[in-house]
């Protein structure tokens, strides 16, 4: 028999992503290179919701089959209403054990809009997780093939009752003038005509969940929660980053250069960096993130710089900005979803 | 998450406001007791802003007993004396978590059809 620990269902989940990534990945959710996908913005979500799925039946399935070969004494069953959580590990007798409520999130999105809005009267401490897939698209060439499919890079796995709590805290603290509660169905706020309204959505995305440093060290579980946030804080920032890694790949795709990442650290640079270039015969493009103040010259912050080369500098939401030289670096061309923009994107670059 | 209900409702004009300290809930019973009919309870717990409704749970009390419904007259627990409103209360707000009411919470939810 096997006690779950956060600690010990990572072990596990990253061996069943290895063979996700390795397998079913490769044909279940493959293309061929050539075939390109709708680019407008519906068939993008749709695409997304479905890779989604995808991945966590795949999950699923590969988790149930180490648990059975490694004779754990488990199994995984999909919960097939659609409520919280979406797997439930089993033991020989069936018992429902353990929770996993499955999140995945595409790196290159600009708005990685996952919830978690199950109210906490509803969720078991230390026995339902949150598991966070963060996928992006990898393109894989042999001698036969070309193909694309959805890679799982990185896994997060929290206790979802902390998560939970800690978004509930921080709503509740940010109310501005509002009059916020949160009944045993549904937060509720304050309505401008008189009485309360149903909250409408903005409680539990994933990426907004933090604890407010206005929490109280008094509040009920606090160590626990506030040890459980640092570790969320630093898990939403290396996906950040590698949304910004992942998106300089896509454009460096596009226009055939060869990538290479600069900076090796976990999380994206705050002030304006090089954190990845693409060369191309006469020029190379330099991936800048972070802030840059208004008074630096981009000679300061790209070093060698050629007045042939090209900047584009990328927001942790994905904005993005193409700079050239023409008599000083000027601002070329900007947008908000390089994803569905790539095309204008190697036009305004190779141009 | 889909709205639970549209337009407004309104909270029951009774509060029975605590502010949450580890011993808060030794005087509940005296505190309740001063209550009859529909009322709400609101736990505050600490660092919440002055306004804050908190956590909060409708009851409608009778002969001792509790009946705990939501904001939209969904009624979840029947009959319960106020030990168990008690554990209700300590483990929906967080305070103390509590697995036997979790298990309840998660069966009347498949039962009421909530999201």
């Amino acid at each position: 028999m096997i006690t779950i620990t956060k600690a010990s269902l990572k072990g596990l989940i990253q061996e069943a992503i290895e063979r996700i990534n390795n397998g079913v990945s490769k044909t279940l959710t493959a293309r061929n290179s050539s075939e390109k996908p709708p680019q407008d913005t519906r068939h993008l979500t749709d695409t997304r919701t479905r890779v989604s799925t995808l991945l966590e039946y795949s999950l699923s399935y590969e988790l149930n089959n180490i648990l059975l070969e490694k004779k754990l004494e488990h199994t995984i069953s999909n919960v097939l209403w659609n409520v919280f959580p979406d797997l439930v590990i089993r033991d020989s007798r069936f018992n429902n054990k353990y929770g996993l409520e499955i999140k995945a999130l595409h790196s290159a999105a600009e708005e990685k809009s996952a919830n978690l809005h199950t109210p906490l009267s509803l969720i078991r401490k230390e026995k339902d997780f949150i598991v966070i897939l963060v996928w992006g698209w990898i393109r894989e060439q042999t001698e036969n093939t070309d193909i694309t499919y959805p890679h799982i890079h990185d896994v997060g796995i929290f206790d979802a009752w902390l998560i939970a709590k800690m978004r509930d805290t921080t709503w509740l603290i940010n109310s501005g003038d509002r009059v916020k509660g949160i009944d045993i169905s549904t937060p509720i706020i304050s309505s401008p005509n008189g009485g309360y309204k149903a909250e409408e959505g903005n409680l539990g995305k994933l990426m907004r969940i933090h604890l407010s440093s206005a929490s109280s060290p008094a509040l009920p579980y606090f160590p626990e929660m506030n040890s459980e946030a640092v570790e969320y804080d630093n898990f939403k920032k290396s996906i950040i980053y590698l949304g910004l890694l992942e998106t300089s790949k896509d454009i460096n795709n596009e226009i055939n250069g060869v990538w290479n990442k600069i900076l090796r650290v976990a999380e994206a640079p705050t002030s304006a960096t090089v954190f990845a270039s693409s060369s191309l015969e006469n020029f190379k493009l330099h991936f800048i993130a972070g802030t840059k103040r208004a008074n630096a010259d981009w000679n300061d912050i790209v070093p060698s710089i050629n007045t042939s080369d090209v900047i584009i500098q990328l927001g942790n939401k994905l904005d993005w900005k193409i700079f050239k030289y023409d008599e000083g670096w000027k601002e070329v061309l900007n947008g908000k979803k390089p994803d569905i923009e790539l095309d204008n994107i190697s036009c305004a670059i190779v141009s | 998450m889909p709205k639970y209900f549209d337009g407004s409702r309104e909270l029951p004009q009774d509060l029975l406001i605590i502010e949450y300290t580890p011993e808060s809930f030794n005087t509940f019973e005296q505190q309740s007791g001063q209550y009859n009919g529909r009322f709400c309870i609101n736990i505050k717990l600490p660092g919440l802003p002055e306004n804050s409704l908190g956590y909060l749970f409708i009851v409608e009390k009778n002969n001792d007993l509790y009946t705990v419904l939501d904001i939209k007259d969904v009624v979840h627990f029947r009959a319960v004396n106020t030990t168990y409103l008690i554990r209700i209360i300590k483990h929906a707000s967080g305070i103390e978590f509590d697995l036997e009411i979790q298990s309840e919470f998660h069966r009347i939810r498949n039962e009421v059809g909530l999201d």
